[in-house]
């Protein structure tokens, strides 16, 4: 999942950088309002958190230039103030929720992973195809019930997929949406992760969850219960 | 003496008009009582003339009246004037008809043709007598000298005094009265801009008024200019106390987001994370609560009655956003047209706080109803605002901690932030009432009355 963080503290937005890096995000970082609209306008992003106090624009402005300009991605507020006028504010002008300074950290990932979810049009936490079992709160995978340990490229891999199954993913989409902007983009990253996701998945190419459309990208087969 | 101001000019002034017709009263009385007096002797000195006029010395040096004398008085017995005429030995040489029974003695050392006057007691009333030496010339050219005495009584002058006194000390009094009565009047009149101010001042510390409008008089114009100036002064330094403190208090919440950043660290000990944990919970509550406190404002007449309908219904479209996920029912009864006078901020955060936590408990629900009550006897006029849920609900054990929350910066109930701790706080700046019960859902029900401040 690609993340933008909209945050001008310095110390914040590294410590946001490196828990969702660590959380497998791929973390855009903007540190005013042009910026973000810039970044949220180019850029693939699936989720954006902006901080409402930033130098330039106001947070609440660039949420409703983004509204605007149709882009629809899921939008956590953060802010500092924590009155409730400027929380039915901020929402009224096209966030999707808020989270008050301070937070904790796994509440922020949470609502993250919720509206994302949510933004797939899922309601519960654990994404379910078939027997295959990926809780996004824990970050857990299980197949027929015994639990497998991913990596957290892995881990956002399929999460990407499974979110989007029975659609066509091209492999740069996949780069777009999990990997930070200096990836190389010719390497074969991809096909090396597909390749270890499968024998994790189905080791006995039982399932076959994940199909190949040559020179179209990956497909994920088996229907995500909603 | 009071203090007031009004009594302090009363008393004076009335002390003064006393004084001062107290004195005219005793000027006014003695002028009376000597013109008075004056006029007895010049009636003295008038019937001494007409003695003189009639008294003759025949020639074998006896002085005898030539006709009687014209005033009836003199013939009258106990009349109130009477003569007499002594010889230069004190031996009475003649005296009027009505001076019976009443005596008279001749003074010693008399000077001719000198007045003397003298007081004295009649029988049985106060006189006067007049003294007068003169020489007698008979037609053969003898002379000799007799002293002539007229008394009159002063008991008509007496009762002309006394009458004229009873009149003056009346008026005087009506008029002390009526000057009395004038003197309040204009004191009040006088004083009024004082107490309209007063009014205003008192209309200001309690919310109704901004600061003094009207328009005073030209003495008070200053003194309510300068009041102004201070009132406004003494806002502003309070809003920028209030913003100074709210930007400190927002300006470390970025920090204290760091902070709690790093307790996820795995590489850090234990018990490390775990203190700073509960310490940046706690400076987060702290910072929290009295942020919201300090910006509690309260009742506040001056702006509009607020609309309460599209405030809920706001928060409510903002709530169904943010817990789109629990797919709640959630049923609000609010007329459209129920205002309350307060302030916009604190109404956001009541049902806000309220809302909240109904929609993060309920399992399927949250209803909220809010009426107006008419004041009664016995029963204030105010808003009576019911939310309920399905959720667990509060037990009644939690429930005081739930509510004193802030204070006591501590975790020791879950799930609950400072938010109803600050509901709790507003109602009672609101001098309202909150109930916890069980709802008609089987889960948690508050009930709050907030009373209408009068005027």
């Amino acid at each position: 999942m690609r993340v933008l963080v909209v945050e001008d503290d310095k110390a914040l937005q590294d410590q946001l950088r490196n828990t969702l890096a660590k959380k497998g995000y791929a973390v855009d970082v903007a540190n005013n309002g042009e910026e973000a609209i810039y970044f949220a306008t180019e850029y693939p992003i699936d989720v954006a958190v902006i901080d409402l106090g930033l130098p330039d624009i106001s947070g609440l402005d660039v949420i409703k230039r983004l509204r605007a300009k149709q882009v629809n991605v899921p939008i956590l507020i953060l802010t500092a103030r924590s009155r409730w006028e400027e929380k039915v504010e901020g929402l009224e002008a096209g966030a999707d929720d808020y989270l008050v300074k301070p937070f904790h950290t796994e509440e922020l990932l949470a609502r993250l992973n919720a509206l994302i979810r949510r933004s797939a049009g899922l309601a519960s936490a654990t994404l379910v195809c078939g027997p295959i079992q990926l809780d996004t709160n824990a970050q857990q995978l299980k197949v027929d019930g015994v639990a497998i340990e991913l990596t957290a490229f892995e881990y956002k891999m399929l999460e990407y997929m499974m979110l989007h199954s029975g659609r066509v993913i091209s492999k740069a989409e996949i780069t777009e949406h999990i990997y930070d902007q200096d990836f190389d983009r010719d390497s074969n990253v991809i096909e090396v992760f597909i390749g270890r996701l499968r024998k994790k998945l189905d080791p006995n190419a039982h399932y076959k969850p994940i199909e190949t459309l040559r020179g179209r990208g990956y497909r994920f087969s088996i229907p995500l219960i909603r | 003496m009071s203090n007031s101001i009004q009594s302090r000019l009363l008393v004076s002034a009335s002390f003064i008009v006393c004084c001062f017709l107290g004195l005219a009263g005793l000027v006014l009385d003695r002028a009376y009582q000597t013109g008075a007096q004056n006029a007895l002797y010049e009636r003295l000195q008038i019937h001494l003339y007409s003695v003189l006029a009639e008294a003759e010395l025949t020639k074998n040096h006896q002085m005898v009246l030539r006709s009687a004398l014209s005033d009836p008085r003199f013939r009258q017995v106990g009349s109130g004037l009477y003569v007499y005429v002594f010889d230069t030995n004190g031996d009475l040489v003649w005296r009027s008809s009505s001076s019976a029974g009443i005596d008279a003695f001749a003074l010693e050392n008399m000077e001719t043709g000198v007045n003397r006057y003298q007081e004295r007691r009649l029988a049985e009333q106060q006189g006067v007598e007049l003294h007068y030496r003169a020489i007698l010339e008979s037609n053969t050219g003898g002379s000799r000298a007799f002293e002539f005495i007229i008394i009159e009584s002063s008991e008509g002058v007496d009762s002309q005094i006394s009458g004229f006194r009873s009149v003056l000390w009346r008026w005087l009094g009506g008029v002390g009265f009526l000057l009395m009565m004038a003197q309040f009047y204009i004191i009040r009149k006088s004083l009024k801009p004082l107490r309209l101010i007063v009014n205003d001042l008192e209309d200001i510390q309690q919310g109704h008024a901004q600061q003094l409008n009207n328009q005073y008089s030209d003495e008070l114009k200053d003194i309510a200019n300068t009041l102004n100036r201070l009132i406004s002064n003494e806002r502003s330094h309070l809003k920028r106390y209030r913003d100074t403190l709210s930007d400190l208090a927002h300006s470390l919440k970025t920090p204290l987001s760091v902070l709690s950043g790093l307790y996820t660290q795995h590489e850090w000990h234990k018990e490390d994370t775990q203190v700073l944990k509960i310490q940046t919970q706690q400076m987060r509550q702290l910072v929290d609560y009295q942020l919201q406190k300090a910006a509690a404002k309260g009742h506040q007449t001056l702006s509009n009655p607020l609309l309460i309908q599209p405030i809920v219904k706001q928060i409510l479209d903002s709530l169904q956003k943010v817990y789109m996920d629990k797919n709640l029912s959630v049923s609000m009864h609010i007329d459209k047209d129920i205002s309350f006078n307060a302030e916009r901020g604190d109404m956001y955060e009541l049902f806000g706080n309220l809302l909240d936590n109904a929609f993060k408990w309920s399992v399927s629900r949250v209803s909220i109803n809010i009426n107006t009550v008419n004041g009664t006897e016995g029963h204030k006029a105010g808003l009576d605002i019911i939310i309920e849920d399905d959720g667990p609900g509060i037990h009644a054990d939690e429930l005081e901690a739930v509510l004193q929350r802030g204070m006591r910066a501590d975790e020791s109930v879950n799930g609950h932030g400072i938010g109803l701790a600050v509901v709790n706080d507003l109602v009672e700046l609101y001098k309202g009432r909150l109930q916890s019960s069980k709802s008609s859902m089987d889960g948690q029900q508050w009930t709050i009355f907030l009373p209408t401040i009068n005027g």
